[in-house]
């Protein structure tokens, strides 16, 4: 947004330079970091944009020359990144003069000199040995640019290239300029095939020098074409793949909503060939049965009285009798028991009752474990029989 | 050219929103299916357990069924029960026979009742084991016996639930 605001303050008569711009972020020292705009500024390239765009041909990249060399720079001349480098692309119409900084571009020139367009190229296909006065010219302009540069930088030119299709230019220039120009094409390690050949640089320009190798990938390239393209041709790879898996989830979950679709009834049909869906009758009975066992079971946790009266029965010793009994059977299963103990003396009465609950543990297992503490008893002062005491006792226990 | 980004997020979206449903159906049509296999596999079970258990299926719905008696109402069902009882008592030699009935607590299906009768202490097991099997629908709830050790004759208190079911179409018995 800042930038947009910039350059609309700047270039007020070009409304649409907001969309047409690019950025990178350099650091020179350990705080100094730097944002390089590059944006379209030539009318012609806005309007050329727009006839483009009205015959549905949208450029999806823009870029320089400059910018181009910037990248290929950085690649072959191994300390592009230190001081300052200037290239010289001398074309047979046009020489362009490019300008780097610690491995930034910082300015290029195009610089049309009038002998180079009225001599026939037949007849200069020679520079070095027809038309000195051209670098005259040029030593002009370059000795200028390094001026500019010099303002620019606070620091001198390091390096000077000269890309040109003929070899002897580069001694020639070196000459006027008084200073070591070096050949492009001869003193640049790692390059190949890179000497100009006049033919195709008259037709393609300053940018007969690059090849698809020096293009790609597009993306590592700064584009100055329209921000919503860009924006569009940013999203184009998520969007695709957005789209391809979507596709295949698609394809998937559809075998699997016909797998689903098709078992369900497959299975269904298996089941009624096979007389398996009986009915609801069946279902009901075995529903009822269910409750029928659960009502059993209830009827059979409930203890029996009968089995009680025997076993209680079956557990008093031959000295005693039972005058009361008292069974529940329903929320809290108990038994509560009166009766009588006939016995000569403490020790016998102490026997009688420990056989009585050794019985009574015996038979009703389950119960909590009875010990003679449960066991109340007096005397029966209204029964005395001579060398003989009766007891009456008292004993209550709950029922499993 | 903003048009065309749009429009093909458009696209994308409704891309994906096909996934969206069809993985929301198939979660609405697998639960459908495995709950239709639970009741299919119950069926089987269900089906297995019939064919292997189909007479014991009808001795316990028997069982169960005389749990409780079916009356045309509850009047003539205590009329039945106490004829019953005092034909029991009488076969095991017990006199005395009184039966009350507490109208308050009757609910639908069961009724209060107590039963008072004398006689031998020994005779109440035969009588209670003839009640468990001949008077099902009699359930329980509390015994009292107070004896005479020397006479061997005893005063008996029982308390029982009546269960019944009211059916027009049923004679009491």
């Amino acid at each position: 947004m800042f930038i947009e605001r910039k350059l609309l303050t700047e270039y007020p008569d070009l409304q649409d330079i907001k969309h047409f711009f690019d950025f990178t972020f350099s650091q020179t020292g350990m705080e100094n970091i730097k944002v390089n705009v590059f944006f379209l500024q030539e009318p012609r390239a806005f309007k050329l944009y727009q006839k483009l765009s009205e015959i549905n041909l949208n450029p999806a990249r823009i870029s320089t020359p400059a910018l181009l060399w910037e990248q290929k720079l950085i690649k072959i001349i191994p300390d592009f990144d230190m001081g300052g480098t200037c290239l010289v692309h001398l074309l047979p119409l046009e020489c362009f003069l490019y300008f780097f900084f610690q491995g930034r571009l910082l300015f290029s020139r195009s610089i049309t000199v009038p002998d180079f367009q009225k001599e026939p190229a037949e007849k200069s296909s020679d520079l070095s040995l027809e038309s000195p006065n051209k670098f005259s010219v040029l030593t002009y302009e370059i000795n200028q640019s390094l001026h500019l540069f010099s303002q620019k930088t606070k620091s001198d030119m390091n390096k000077i290239y000269l890309l040109s299709s003929d070899i002897g230019n580069t001694q020639l220039l070196s000459d006027k300029l008084g200073r070591e120009v070096m050949d492009f094409g001869m003193d640049v390690p790692n390059l190949e095939g890179l000497q100009e050949s006049p033919g195709i640089s008259e037709y393609l320009g300053p940018v007969g020098s690059f090849d698809t190798v020096d293009l790609s990938p597009s993306r590592l390239h700064l584009n100055l074409t329209h921000s919503s393209l860009k924006k569009m041709l940013e999203w184009k790879p998520v969007q695709t793949v957005g789209l391809v898996v979507g596709l295949i989830l698609i394809f998937f979950l559809s075998m699997e909503s016909l797998f689903l679709w098709k078992w369900p009834h497959t299975s269904r049909d298996q089941m009624v060939k096979n007389g398996s869906l009986s009915g609801i009758n069946q279902k009901q009975i075995i529903r009822q049965y269910g409750e029928a066992l659960d009502q059993i079971l209830a009827e059979t946790d409930c203890p029996s009285p009968r089995k009680v009266i025997i076993n209680i029965g079956r557990s008093i010793p031959d000295n005693a009798w039972i005058t009361d009994m008292d069974i529940e059977t329903e929320t809290n299963p108990a038994v509560s028991i009166n009766g009588i103990v006939r016995v000569s003396g403490a020790d016998q009465l102490k026997d009688t009752f420990s056989t009585l609950l050794k019985n009574l543990n015996r038979y009703f297992r389950g119960t909590r474990s009875l010990s003679i503490q449960n066991i109340d008893f007096k005397v029966d002062e209204n029964k005395v029989e001579e060398g003989y005491n009766n007891f009456l006792f008292t004993l209550k226990f709950n029922l499993p | 050219m903003k048009a065309n980004l749009t429009t093909r997020w458009i696209i994308i979206c409704l891309i994906w929103a096909c996934p969206l449903i069809l993985t929301h159906w198939n979660i609405n049509k697998i639960a459908t299916t495995m709950a239709e296999i639970e009741k299919e596999e119950i069926f089987r079970l269900d089906d297995l357990f019939w064919k292997n258990n189909s007479g014991n299926i009808s001795k316990v719905l028997t069982r169960r069924d005389s749990l409780a008696l079916p009356v045309e109402s509850i009047k003539f069902g205590l009329l039945a029960v106490e004829n019953s009882l005092r034909a029991l008592a009488s076969k095991h030699k017990f006199n005395e026979v009184q039966m009350e009935s507490i109208p308050g607590q009757t609910s639908d299906s069961s009724t209060p009742l107590t039963l008072y009768f004398e006689g031998p202490f020994e005779g109440i097991l035969p009588w209670l084991k003839t009640l468990q099997n001949e008077l099902p629908y009699l359930m329980i709830r509390h015994v009292k016996i107070t004896t005479d050790p020397f006479s061997k004759r005893a005063k008996f208190q029982l308390q029982f639930y009546f269960r019944y079911t009211i059916n027009d179409s049923v004679n009491p018995t």
